[in-house]
């Protein structure tokens, strides 16, 4: 895929566009994915995505098992949201069947949502401070992350992968005993919050970085049909909890959060996008004290034994939508169930990053290939790295250039502008 | 959400096209009940690019993703949008739905009212081996660039299952 | 120490399953990492497939496309046994130094 064009300018140098393919990423990523920009000396002009790296037939799969072990494999869609998928399918197939969920179960299901919400933005600000060449910052936020995580394996056994939905309800409880745990995690990140605008958003170096970097006009997240804190960034108040609550959302008024909740002026870039998603944790801990402080009384499953539960998945008919506001945005799982089949005969899964793709395109041009890193972590694609750069010029030669340049190159963005 | 306004608008603009529409009412909330609506519109084929021009000039939706659904005979598209968004409770799904008989698997793109349909548009090309008329990109989006089956339809099963490689044998199980 | 590229790398963690476009860019990986190098299979993917069984994207297991010293296995892996499998692998390339075998 190197396609190279020289155009000639009359008066000038010979001025170049290069080819530069990046890509495909670390496995260890949920999306392995290829860039190949158009440049025209750094800046970007044209902007090309390969996706589809680490596409592993979930859906395929999930219409051949039945929906409990469906119900497993989309869990593993994702590893740092990993509950976002079990929430929304759960809902879809429980629309689909007819089957109510206790009020506690549905409480238990948003206080882990939230906390979900809480370690995969400080996991997110974390991976931009290290684009940026803010190594500290990186540090300090994931050490703060860690708190999320012991509470997270403290209720549910494990960091990732909780499975705590189920068809009906969830699995476990929070019991009475475990709750100061939660309550000791929430003092201590309103104890840090201030510290960690004060990090990302009042220091100079970061503003210089991130400001009019990987603009989206509101218009253009709109027609791309963008989700998540990547719309919200550009002032369009989408958010699933808003607009059509489900779960304890629907006893809480959520307001959608912009960047006007921070007194500016919505552009749509980096910077914007940081304002998000910081908001947007202390917001999370907002939802989980009231979740701890309300937690309705009752069962967990309104069918709690498994046999029964499948068989009447089994004799359920009709179709389902389930959203749900992950991290990165709206989860969306559709399924069709038809009597007599164990197996959902459609299910249709879109992640948040599906609906983002599109929008990345406008982001990237015009700015420079130093910025490809911080932009294309901007929109918390679940990847956020290049691990292969190659570059072609139109004498042939190749050079190789690892992630490892590629982020020196973003910091060295950072040293010669910050001074 | 006016759920009859909606509909209204969709049958004087689709007239004949305007095939069924049928809604789907869910309570929620545990202290203080609300209601969320789920709404599905069947579309006849040929007028599903008016009712998404339709959509898009009147009500500014979001575009979910487009789901597909082998009916044997028939391939059924459901798209799923979302009105309303932007206050509470103020959103409900709506669903246009259009039914391709398998002897002419074609569709006309919506790109050109929304340009953020190409990515599911390309996946439904790859997936079920329909072809969008008029779209500006219809290379494999998911599916690595070389791979030609269509896992999602269920008479090219065989085809599919020949690219499936188990790596553990499993006793007494499919081989 | 995680490094930027294979060159400088002495032990190769393998994490998730392999998906059919990853197979070459898996296969140059290893070629491009020195000996003596080890390498850690991390996750039940890598080695039986684990969940997605059945897939007509993935491909393996990874110990039929370049040799494997060490299995982690979990889904996911916890953080604690990708440490000692890592701590495994490094034992066993001393080991192989101290007896003077490379690769």
């Amino acid at each position: 895929m190197n396609n190279q064009s020289i155009n000639l300018e009359i008066g000038q140098c010979a001025a170049t566009t290069y080819s530069v393919p990046v890509g495909p990423v670390h496995p260890a990523l949920k999306e392995p994915i290829r860039f190949t920009f158009n440049l025209d000396g750094e800046r970007i002009v044209g902007v090309d995505i390969k996706p589809g790296f680490a596409h592993r037939g979930i859906e395929y799969m999930g219409m051949k098992r039945n929906l409990i072990q469906a119900l497993y494999l989309s869990e593993r869609i994702c590893g740092i949201c990993s509950i976002s998928h079990p929430l929304a399918f759960t809902q879809a197939v429980e629309n689909a069947a007819g089957i109510e969920v206790p009020p506690r179960a549905q409480y238990i299901r948003t206080i882990i949502g939230e906390l979900e919400r809480i370690h995969s933005h400080l996991l997110w600000a974390g991976v931009g401070a290290h684009e940026l060449g803010f190594d500290t910052l990186l540090h300090l936020t994931w050490n703060v992350r860690e708190k999320t995580m012991d509470l997270l394996e403290q209720l549910t056994g494990n960091r990732v992968d909780y499975a705590i939905p189920i068809f009906s309800g969830v699995r476990r409880d929070i019991p009475e005993e475990k709750t100061h745990l939660a309550y000791e995690a929430i003092d201590y990140y309103r104890g840090l919050l201030q510290q960690m605008i004060d990090a990302y958003l009042h220091d100079k170096s970061v503003e210089l970085r991130t400001r009019n970097v990987g603009v989206l006009t509101y218009d253009q997240a709109v027609e791309m049909c963008a989700a998540g804190p990547t719309t919200r960034a550009s002032g369009v108040k989408k958010d699933v909890r808003q607009d059509m609550p489900y779960l304890a959302y629907a006893d809480m008024e959520i307001e959608a959060i912009t960047p006007e909740a921070f007194g500016t002026e919505p552009i749509g870039d980096v910077y914007d996008n940081i304002i998000v998603r910081l908001l947007e944790v202390a917001q999370a801990i907002d939802i989980i004290e009231y979740c701890l402080e309300n937690l309705p009384s009752g069962e967990l499953m309104s069918i709690p034994k498994v046999p029964a539960l499948l068989a009447a998945l089994k004799k359920a008919s009709g179709e389902g939508i389930g959203r749900h506001e992950a991290p990165r945005g709206e989860v969306f799982h559709y399924v069709r169930l038809e009597e007599g089949v164990e197996e959902a005969v459609v299910w249709k899964v879109k992640a948040p990053t599906y609906s983002n793709l599109m929008a990345w395109v406008p982001k990237f041009l015009g700015d420079e290939i130093a910025d490809v890193p911080i932009i294309a972590a901007s929109i918390d694609p679940c990847m956020c790295c290049m691990d292969r750069v190659h570059i072609a010029d139109e004498a042939g030669s190749a050079s190789v250039r690892t992630k490892e340049e590629l982020v020196r190159l973003s910091r060295e963005k950072t040293r010669r502008i910050c001074g | 959400m006016n759920v009859e306004n909606l509909f209204a608008s969709f049958k004087s603009a689709l007239g004949n096209g305007y095939l069924e529409d049928r809604t789907i009412e869910r309570e929620v909330g545990t202290i203080e009940k609300g209601t969320v609506y789920d709404l599905w519109i069947v579309v006849e084929r040929d007028r599903l690019h008016d009712a998404v021009a339709h959509l898009c000039a009147e009500f500014n939706p979001h575009l979910s993703v487009i789901s597909g659904d082998d009916l044997g005979d028939t391939l059924a598209l459901n798209y799923h949008f979302s009105v309303g968004w932007g206050e509470r409770y103020g959103e409900a799904t709506v669903t246009l739905r259009t039914v391709l008989p398998k002897s002419d698997l074609s569709v006309p793109t919506i790109t050109d009212v929304l340009p953020g349909a190409q990515t599911s548009e390309r996946e439904k090309i790859e997936f079920f081996g329909i072809d969008v008329v008029g779209i500006p990109d219809d290379r494999n989006v998911f599916l690595p660039e070389d791979m030609t089956i269509h896992p999602w339809r269920k008479d090219l099963e065989e085809e599919t299952a020949k690219e499936v490689k188990r790596m553990v044998k499993w006793e007494g199980r499919h081989e | 120490m995680l490094t930027g590229t294979p060159r400088h790398a002495d032990v190769l963690l393998i994490t998730g399953p392999v998906t059919r476009p990853m197979l070459p860019r898996l296969k140059r990986i290893y070629d491009q990492t020195p000996d003596p190098k080890a390498v850690v299979v991390v996750g039940g993917c890598g080695s039986t497939s684990g969940v997605f069984y059945e897939s007509y994207n993935i491909v393996g297991p990874i110990d039929e496309v370049v040799p494997v010293d060490v299995y982690v296995p979990g889904c996911p892996a916890r953080p604690e046994a990708i440490i000692d499998g890592v701590v495994k692998a490094v034992a066993k390339l001393e080991t192989l130094e101290k007896s003077g075998v490379s690769g």
